[in-house]
């Protein structure tokens, strides 16, 4: 498993790709992508085309993106979800806090 | 060499040292020997190598010895004339040109005509001049040379093609054994595969599955020839191991699909249409991606019902955004269905004029009985393309529901033990040395995906396993509170407490128990998962707790055992909560 | 009265043929004699295809060696022969011995 991150072209968003497993073994590395003080950041996207599973440590992760990212005010798109990722979240509730794509 | 001179040869000629000209050999044949000594010293001195003969039977008899790149003849002869020995030339000469110039006197243009329709290339008349002689011989050379070079490559491409025809005999035998090695000969599937088809890349496979199933895959890889042959021999080796085991159609495309992605180039890929025919549920479940649509011939209403299409073909998409789901079709008893590769609409008249949709089209709707369509079609096309061998690319198969009878007994040679996991149960105990540097789920998933559709579920299989498993370490072995996740602090120290833990752990286990049982009757399974942890159980705290519906506050733990009961259709924790079971049921039902 | 034989062509020749020019006048001259007294027999038997022949054969070589007249004689006497007319024959072959000796001389003494 691996996780990438990158500027958008614009400056804006933090792009963070997931790459096969999204559990609690990549969980040093899923918060050294965002923990590095890009402040000018106004939104953050989560792809998660590559990743293969994931599971309940996974979406603690994400809210822990969430609450560093500002809580309620936080812009976080999760894109390329496969159904049975869209049916974890919609089981947890996540559309209400995350934009799901 | 020249090793046998006339005796008059004049020998003390110097020649001009050129040794492209000296490797041209001419053959002076002329039985005046003041003329033939003149001509001689004339290409003597421009540096040819020349042969000398008397008469025309010398001359080709010199002809067959020394094999020359050009030749003179004189017409009139002793023996054998110049007319009659230009004709013997000429047959031994055989493909390759050799030129041939006749020496003569004669003036009158029918003499001349004669010369040049008995084989003569041109001629040459008395007195000799050299700078013409010179002219002469280097353009009948180039067009030698140029004669030389055309029949090589045309060797060249001879040998070629013919060791292409034997390496396409070879491969052509292995494709026959792989398509052939199903149920391709059952009588409910009517077929036609032209010889070219299978080398630019069409692949029809059958074969029954345990499920009492008949699987079909018609496939067309893109680009001809070889390289596109080639992609059907990972298709047909998955098609066939995993119909025998009684994988779904979806699993076997999807499989393919990943495979086809990974090891084909971009841009060769696999239209294909998949089929999946069971017998006692009157109903058919087609996969089309990229081949016409083909459609069903009603047996009753006599009408040609058009498959939806929509996927896009195999090897192009990754298996994360491919689309495997086939479309359910009611089958009954006598309804055909009809599936062809484009090579049948496109398939041309000597002229040129293809065989089109409109035609095909025109023969479906006829109304005609079920039992004559294929065969109707298959004659059109063929009369269609008639004596023109070229492009005839086509590919078409049929494939009727039996009725009761006929069913049973194709279902007679179905495999029937089924080669892979079907009843069975599994205990995995890991120990502290194994807790401490081994995760379990990569094998666990591995034995999952052994079983015919539960693979297709081993995403949500996977956080299933992972919840529990991870319940069992962190809250039973280890036992971490979930309360410390309240907090993303706690979030992140929490698992910087499960791994100092884990690495300081003295002594705990986990046991991990699977049973897999099929249900009679009905089309499916369950899966029985059970963990069991050496920790005293963690029921007594709040984990099943939901936040309320309109009141949604955040919280970073306590969503595992609720992801659990929603994919599973029952779940147990035992108290204290040392050992949890849950229960996935899966089925076919369509 | 034209020359019995081109000077010019016997020089081009002696030059082509250097050491081998002595032995190309003797084949002439051989050759030649031995065509002329065919052509003779030829016309004493009357056989028309043995006259054009040989008239052929001397016309060639004669034409290579520059004797254009003799080259001319023996091309009326082909013609003949071709046409199996040999009716005025004789005075042509008389007149083609002593326009071969002429040449003969002139060649041989170049």
């Amino acid at each position: 498993m691996a996780i990438n991150s990158s500027v958008s072209g614009d400056g804006k968003t933090l792009m963070i790709e997931v790459d096969g497993r999204f559990d609690a073994s990549s969980l040093d590395e899923f918060r050294s992508c965002y923990e590095g003080g890009q402040s000018a950041l106004a939104g953050y996207e989560v792809n998660l085309r590559k990743a293969e599973y994931l599971d309940s440590s996974a979406l603690g992760m994400l809210l822990v993106l969430r609450d560093y990212a500002g809580g309620d005010k936080a812009e976080i798109t999760i894109s390329n979800c496969s159904p049975e990722v869209k049916k974890i979240f919609a089981i947890s509730s996540f559309e209400k806090l995350f934009s799901i794509q | 060499m020249n090793s046998v001179k006339t005796t008059d040869s004049v020998n003390d000629v110097a020649p001009v040292k050129n040794s492209s000209k000296a490797k041209i050999k001419i053959l002076v044949a002329e039985d005046s020997a003041v003329d033939r000594m003149i001509l001689e010293c004339m290409l003597k001195k421009d540096g040819y190598n020349v042969i000398l003969a008397e008469d025309g039977v010398e001359a080709v008899e010199k002809f067959e010895q020394e094999n020359p790149d050009l030749v003179f003849l004189d017409v009139l002869m002793p023996n054998l004339n110049g007319m009659e020995a230009a004709k013997k030339i000429r047959a031994l000469s055989g493909d390759l040109f050799t030129p041939i110039v006749f020496l003569t006197s004669l003036v009158d243009t029918e003499s001349l005509v004669t010369c040049l329709e008995s084989g003569g290339d041109d001629f040459l008349s008395k007195p000799y001049n050299a700078i013409i002689i010179e002219a002469k011989i280097k353009a009948f050379y180039r067009m030698r040379e140029m004669n030389q070079t055309m029949v090589r490559q045309r060797d060249q491409i001879e040998l070629n093609n013919k060791h292409l025809m034997q390496e396409q005999e070879v491969a052509k035998q292995v494709f026959d054994k792989i398509t052939h090695a199903g149920t391709l000969d059952l009588p409910i599937i009517k077929y036609y595969m032209s010889a070219l088809a299978v080398f630019n890349g069409d692949v029809l496979l059958a074969d029954l599955s345990p499920t009492g199933s008949l699987l079909m895959l018609l496939g067309d890889f893109t680009g001809h020839g070889l390289p596109a042959a080639i992609g059907s021999m990972p298709l047909a080796s998955i098609f066939h191991g995993m119909a025998r085991k009684g994988f779904s159609i979806g699993d076997i495309i999807r499989e393919i699909n990943g495979k086809l992605y990974h090891t084909l180039p971009v841009g060769l890929f696999c239209c294909a249409t998949a089929v999946d025919l069971s017998f006692h549920k009157k109903r058919a479940l087609i996969w089309s991606g990229g081949l016409p649509e083909g459609g069903i011939y009603r047996a009753a209403s006599q009408r040609f019902d058009v498959l939806k299409s929509g996927n896009l073909p195999l090897g192009v998409l990754s298996n994360r955004e491919f689309n495997h789901t086939p479309i359910r079709y009611e089958m009954n008893e006598g309804d055909e269905l009809f599936l062809w590769s484009d090579g049948i609409i496109e398939a041309r008249k000597p002229e040129g004029e293809m065989f089109g949709e409109e035609r095909l089209n025109a023969l479906l709707h006829a109304k005609s009985p079920v039992a004559d369509v294929f065969g109707n079609i298959l004659k059109q096309v063929q009369e269609h393309i008639g004596d023109s061998d070229g492009d005839d690319d086509v590919s078409m198969v049929s494939l009727a529901m039996p009725n009761e009878n006929v069913a049973q007994k194709i279902l007679l040679s179905a495999p029937k033990s089924r080669g892979s996991l079907a009843d069975w149960a599994m205990t995995l105990r890991l120990n502290t040395s194994s807790l401490k540097t081994f995760d379990p789920l990569p094998l666990l998933l591995n034995v999952i995906s052994e079983v015919p559709h539960l693979r297709q579920s081993s995403s949500v299989l996977y956080t299933v396993l992972s919840e529990l498993f991870n319940n069992a370490v962190e809250h039973g072995v280890l036992n971490l509170s979930s309360q410390l996740k309240s907090s993303p602090e706690g979030f992140v120290e929490y698992y910087r407490l499960r791994k100092e833990g884990l690495a300081e752990l003295v002594e705990g286990w986990v046991t991990i128990d699977f049973e897999h049982q099929l249900e009679e009757g009905a089309d499916g399974g369950v899966l029985t998962i059970r963990f069991t942890d050496s920790g005293s159980g963690f029921v007594k705290e709040n984990d099943i707790e939901r936040t309320a519906e309109g009141n949604l506050h955040p919280n970073y733990y306590g969503r595992g055992l609720q992801l659990i009961e929603s994919i599973c259709e029952k779940l147990t924790i035992n108290v204290p909560g040392n050992k949890v079971e849950a229960i996935f049921r899966w089925s076919t039902d369509d | 009265m034209t020359e019995a034989v081109n000077l010019e062509v016997l020089d081009e020749l002696k030059e082509l043929l250097d050491d081998g020019f002595p032995m190309l006048v003797e084949r002439f001259v051989d050759d030649g004699q031995e065509r002329v007294d065919k052509i003779m027999l030829a016309l004493d038997e009357q056989d028309s295809q043995l006259l054009y022949t040989e008239a052929h054969g001397l016309k060639g070589s004669s034409r290579n060696m520059g004797a254009g007249p003799l080259a001319d004689i023996c091309g009326q006497l082909e013609a003949m022969g071709h046409a199996d007319d040999l009716a005025s024959a004789k005075t042509i072959v008389a007149a083609l011995k002593t326009e071969f000796s002429a040449a003969c001389q002139v060649i041989v003494n170049h």
